[in-house]
């Protein structure tokens, strides 16, 4: 059994304001959305005293970063600025600065399942005790198109984590939930009597008010 | 050997193995090409268009039917039980080691629904499906340059989880106009030739590759004996000497190896981080030489391409030199084999070790040694 905790924070993009950590970042305000909201989402949670940093960090990118490729060759694919951020795994130097942090990390995409993906392998670190704590982040996209929702989950063996990642008693073919739905899922505080849901073959997720 | 301890404390072995291999580069569309351009001296990267900075496949630009050409050339020579476990699938894992796969194909102009989606699982789930393979896991890892060491890192935790019995790493990238366009934005190219580690260093090119490699919880060609990956935020650009010394560190038994391949970009920031990182961890000064002056920046494909010439080094008992370079730095520590040095004295090769440099502050460090019993 693997405790899950989540977070999320939302935010829009363009930044309307400097943000406290603007000085741990060189050119900070060339950040990509996805580079910005990780940082930020983290400084935020910090300043809550929310999170304990991890061993081991997975990153989780639907869309990989489309929109910022997308964005360099738009613009003519000349600028050195936009270029340094068309690679998934970019986003995390930023937050890794504020973080004080180094350490392993992987950059996973399975689209559209990219997120449920990268919590089974998170999941499965933690489970063969390579880690004590994991670390699952990814931004996605919220409804209009300065909207942004950088999540956070947070895996550990702890028993009094909002969500548990398990065995499944049998080992059938999963419905792996989609980015969308998924996301939607862990962010919903209400039961909605659909409290577990398949990761894999092997694992499910579920919520940890429910029994299992 | 790899070693992990159970809930009562019991210890207990790994062997994780290399089972075949293969590639693609710009010195042809075969393992043997790469080798035979290296053990030769022969720079492929240097034909191309004056402006192009870039060596690309001349023949076939389609990354399916390059990476189709890797894969049977790593699964030819496989045993019998071994080809049937991959054909099976159900306990198969397949990992797409890339940067930007097929990202030329849709993004000048993409529309909104290729944008849902990443570039690289389309082309992955059409490989699978032309290679008729059906593995039980799969998914991509995009860790910038370091991507193909990182794939392996992967594979070895789902084999030594016992998640799946073989895992397929293929890693593939191609120099099209957005990396292209890309690099020469960072002036990080040069029109002269590829010098790694040397004085007149000036750059690198870029080139084409496919690579396949299988490995698996059994005896094979090659052992792996750790692969360690750390990631800082320095700067997303420049590489740390602190990261990678601690990437090379988390291989178990990190004793000195034989032959070191490194990333050995040949720009002016990449080579003094791998020489002080390579001359702090090795007092013994091991030889050192690189393989980019002869194919080019492979960028996700290149941990694969300088695996395999790791395997080939080892199965060949023969170092190669970098061919370009006539003169190392004066600044630098290490003991390069550079252009027309006498390889002879290297060897025995039975330990290599391989590093990887991505930008986003991703270092990966791999160590192989020779396949045999455990």
């Amino acid at each position: 059994m693997v405790g899950v905790d989540h977070f999320v924070y939302r935010y829009r993009f363009p930044a309307a304001v400097e943000p406290r950590w603007k000085a741990q970042v060189e050119r900070w305000y060339q950040l990509d959305a996805y580079a910005y909201g990780l940082t930020q989402a983290y400084d935020v949670w910090r300043a809550s005293g929310v999170v304990d940093k991890p061993e081991f960090l997975f990153l989780a990118s639907p869309e990989a970063s489309n929109r910022t490729d997308a964005q360099f060759a738009g613009s003519g694919a000349s600028s050195p600025q936009k270029f340094v951020h068309t690679l998934p795994n970019i986003r995390s130097a930023s937050l890794f600065q504020v973080m004080e942090w180094s350490g392993p990390m992987l950059c996973i995409q399975k689209d559209p399942h990219t997120v449920a993906t990268a919590l089974v392998e998170a999941a499965e670190f933690v489970g063969a005790q390579a880690a004590e704590r994991v670390w699952l982040m990814s931004v996605v996209r919220g409804r209009g198109a300065e909207d942004f929702e950088a999540h956070l989950l947070s895996l550990s063996r702890s028993s009094q984590a909002a969500f548990r990642v398990e065995k499944k008693g049998h080992s059938g073919l999963a419905a792996t939930p989609a980015d969308n739905y998924f996301i939607s899922w862990l962010s919903s505080k209400v039961s909605s009597g659909n409290d577990e849901l398949e990761l894999s073959r092997h694992l499910k997720i579920r919520r940890a008010l429910t029994k299992g | 050997m790899q070693k992990s301890k159970t809930d009562s404390g019991l210890i207990i072995l790994h062997n994780i193995a290399i089972l075949g291999y293969g590639c693609t580069t710009s010195l042809g569309p075969a393992t043997a090409d790469l080798w035979e351009g290296l053990v030769g001296g022969r720079d492929a990267s240097s034909r191309f268009d004056e402006n192009f900075h870039a060596y690309v496949w001349q023949d076939n630009r389609d990354l399916n039917e390059q990476l189709q050409r890797a894969l049977r050339q790593a699964l030819d020579g496989l045993d019998k039980q071994a080809i049937e476990r991959i054909r099976d699938g159900s306990k198969l894992g397949v990992i797409l080691a890339s940067t930007k796969g097929a990202i030329d194909d849709f993004i000048w102009n993409a529309s909104e629904a290729e944008l849902l989606v990443d570039p690289y699982t389309r082309f992955l789930e059409s490989f699978l499906a032309r290679a008729e393979l059906k593995p039980e896991r799969l998914l991509t890892v995009s860790n910038a340059c370091a991507s193909s060491l990182s794939a392996v890192f992967l594979a070895r935790q789902w084999l030594v989880n016992g998640i799946v019995s073989d895992v397929i790493v293929l890693a593939v990238d191609r120099v099209g106009p957005f990396v292209l366009k890309g690099f020469g934005c960072l002036r990080a190219l040069t029109t002269e030739k590829v010098r790694p580690f040397a004085k007149a260093r000036s750059g690198l090119r870029l080139g084409d590759a496919a690579a396949a490699i299988v490995l698996s919880r059994a005896q094979g060609v090659a052992r792996l004996e750790g692969v360690g990956i750390d990631a800082e935020g320095i700067s997303v650009t420049r590489p740390a000497a602190q990261s990678l010394k601690r990437a090379c560190e988390k291989i178990p038994n990190s004793g000195c190896p034989d032959l070191i391949i490194a990333h050995g970009t040949a720009t002016p920031i990449n080579d003094p981080i791998e020489d002080q990182v390579f001359s702090a961890l090795f007092a013994a000064k091991p030889a050192i030489t690189a393989t980019k002056w002869a194919v080019g920046h492979t960028l996700g494909a290149s941990g694969a391409i300088d695996l395999i010439a790791a395997c080939e080094a080892m199965k060949n008992q023969r170092a190669f030199c970098i061919a370009n370079t006539d003169e190392v730095d004066p600044a630098f520590k290490g003991r390069y084999l550079l252009a027309g040095a006498d390889v002879s004295g290297v060897g025995p090769i039975n330990r290599v070790l391989v590093t990887s440099l991505g930008f986003g502050g991703i270092h990966a460090a791999a160590a192989l040694s020779r396949g045999g019993t455990v």
